[in-house]
């Protein structure tokens, strides 16, 4: 009887342990899913132009509402990983589309996706400028393009 | 996505069961289970709701945080094993209000449209909630000196509970709205940036409502609670130390002009400071709890082997003792990781909010529950003068457990429309 009170208590306690094992080892997971997702794409881009997209609405997990992504001289959106803006919608194309900053303009250019790219809800075909509250939609996810020098906040 | 990171609420459900099962096998072989047939059907109920709990959660694409819920559902499991342990009479009704509290969770996180709407009408339910203390303060009936209980025929309710929520949810509001000006001060006092009094006018009342509580209510647990929620409140919107530093001094005055004036403060104190002295009497309660805790040893007596039943009052304030006693330093340790992730994911969920409102709100139910986690377990183990408040999801007490899911269901609201 000792030895089956024995085993029980030590199971009990077990089953308990395993349990905050395992909510440990999801937590560090998650800490470094969150730290990689919080370093990569601002580590890479260059702030110089004074331009960013902010994310306003999104259907994909990789990409919160409100996140903010600044704009270098060469700014590649897609699901590839090596880009700056990482998707993961399987609408959205490996290589998507591409803002580059000349003459003191963005222009948003479509690589050639499959869903294509709007800018205010209009397909973009070839390299189009970019003005200050352009929402931007690629499969289910707007962004705005956001100039600093207008901003009025 | 939400379904995908449910996936781990629903692997650490089925620990949750087994752990129901595996105590409850404990307690049968110990022979602590009275009534076999009632017990077994209320285990398979419990084995049916928090799957199914979660299921909803999963259905309505709720998201938000998924470790929450696992969480509280092993406190709850384990509380309702304690209670099956220390007063099975009273199994059944715990068993009821667990059904009401995950109902109340899943209307909080279903039902509520958006909780930046609670921002609104902020002065309507602080309103309903003062005239809740003042009924319970009116018509209340006296148990174990405090005097914070309504009755409404077989149900008995304890107002204070669903009051703290209240004003966690009302402080954050005001304070997200004043947060500038008490943070930047409209005069200077010696150097300290002090606001004028309409705007540390809030601070006085919470001082006078918590003195109020304590006087007359009798209730130092939740008046403690209360003030200490507030400061940390303030401090987390203001960032300023010196009002954390004056509340402590105005609470330090009010508590020891307490003490000289009641007595039955002074019997607390003195039995915090030196329980031996009166072994036989006042002291008695905290003398079992230690004793209790202590032939607990490392790996405890094993559920239902112990004599925690010594002890007064045990299936409410003291489950902790109690737990420890038949589970051990390793059953109570485990029982404080429990406490101390539920608070970090809390405060997770707060950094993670994206309103002013949302953050202080986390934060504040966060501190809530910590707090009166502390306050309880350091009266218990004599650390702190011992007040009767219940151990969150696991004491004896349907209000408590009630509010509890509540709180829960407001912390997951806001991971899920913030983001976790």
């Amino acid at each position: 009887m000792r030895v089956i009170f024995l085993i029980i208590k030590f199971g009990v306690l077990a089953i308990t342990y395993l349990f905050i094992i395992r909510v440990f080892y999801f937590i560090l997971s998650d800490l470094n899913r969150v730290s990689q997702k919080g370093r990569a794409p601002q580590a890479r881009l260059q702030p110089q132009s004074g331009a960013e997209l902010v994310v306003t609405g999104s259907g994909d997990p990789s990409l919160r509402p409100g996140e903010i992504f600044i704009l270098g001289d060469n700014t590649r959106l897609g699901r590839g990983p090596h880009n700056h803006v990482n998707m993961a919608d399987t609408f959205v194309s490996h290589d998507h589309a591409k803002i580059i900053f000349k003459t003191d303009k963005h222009f948003l250019e479509d690589l050639g996706s499959i869903n294509g790219t709007y800018i205010n809800g209009v397909r973009v075909s070839g390299a189009m400028p970019l003005a200050h509250g352009d929402v931007i939609r690629i499969a289910g996810v707007t962004f705005k393009f956001v100039r600093w020098q207008y901003e009025v906040e | 996505m939400p379904v995908e990171a449910r996936r781990i609420e629903r692997s650490l459900l089925i620990y949750v069961i087994i752990f129901l099962w595996l105590s409850l096998f404990n307690l049968f072989q110990a022979g602590a289970v009275i009534d076999l047939k009632i017990t077994l059907l209320l285990c398979i109920l419990v084995t049916l709701a928090f799957p199914a709990a979660h299921f909803l959660l999963v259905k309505w694409k709720a998201g938000g945080d998924p470790l929450l819920f696992a969480l509280t559902s092993m406190l709850s499991v384990i509380g309702l094993v304690m209670v099956l342990r220390l007063s099975p009479e009273f199994a059944w009704r715990q068993f009821t209000w667990l059904f009401v509290g995950l109902a109340g969770f899943l209307v909080t996180v279903k039902g509520l449209p958006a909780y930046q709407k609670l921002e609104d009408y902020k002065y309507i339910y602080i309103f309903g909630g003062l005239l809740l203390l003042l009924a319970s303060i009116l018509f209340g009936a006296e148990v174990g000196g405090a005097r914070s209980w309504i009755s409404l025929g077989i149900i008995k309710f304890q107002p204070s509970e669903l009051v703290k929520i209240i004003l966690v949810i009302f402080l954050a509001s005001y304070l997200e709205e004043r947060k500038e000006i008490l943070t930047a001060g409209t005069k200077n006092l010696m150097g300290l940036p002090v606001p004028s009094l309409q705007y540390i006018g809030p601070l006085v009342v919470m001082w006078g409502f918590s003195l109020i509580l304590l006087i007359f209510q009798k209730d130092l647990g939740t008046a403690l609670i209360f003030f200490s929620t507030f400061l940390a409140m303030v401090f987390m919107a203001t960032g300023r130390w010196s009002y954390v530093a004056i509340g402590t001094f105005l609470f330090a005055m009010g508590a020891g002009l307490c003490y000289y004036l009641f007595h039955h403060v002074q019997v607390r104190v003195a039995v915090w400071l030196n329980p031996w002295t009166d072994i036989d009497g006042n002291g008695y309660q905290i003398v079992q709890s230690l004793f209790a805790i202590g032939s607990g040893g490392v790996y405890g007596t094993g559920l239902g082997l112990g004599e925690p039943t010594l002890i007064p009052a045990v299936h409410t304030d003291f489950v902790y003792t109690a737990w420890s006693e038949e589970m051990g330093l390793l059953g109570a340790a485990a029982l404080l990781l429990i406490y101390s992730l539920i608070i970090y994911r809390g405060f997770r969920i707060a950094l993670r909010a994206r309103t002013g409102f949302g953050t202080l709100l986390a934060a504040g139910l966060t501190s809530l529950l910590a707090i009166q986690t502390i306050v309880i377990i350091g009266g218990v183990i004599k650390l702190a003068p011992l007040t009767g408040v219940t151990l969150p999801f696991v004491s004896y007490g349907g209000s408590s457990l009630v509010s509890s899911y509540i709180l829960l269901g407001l912390l997951t609201k806001i991971s899920a429309e913030d983001g976790t």
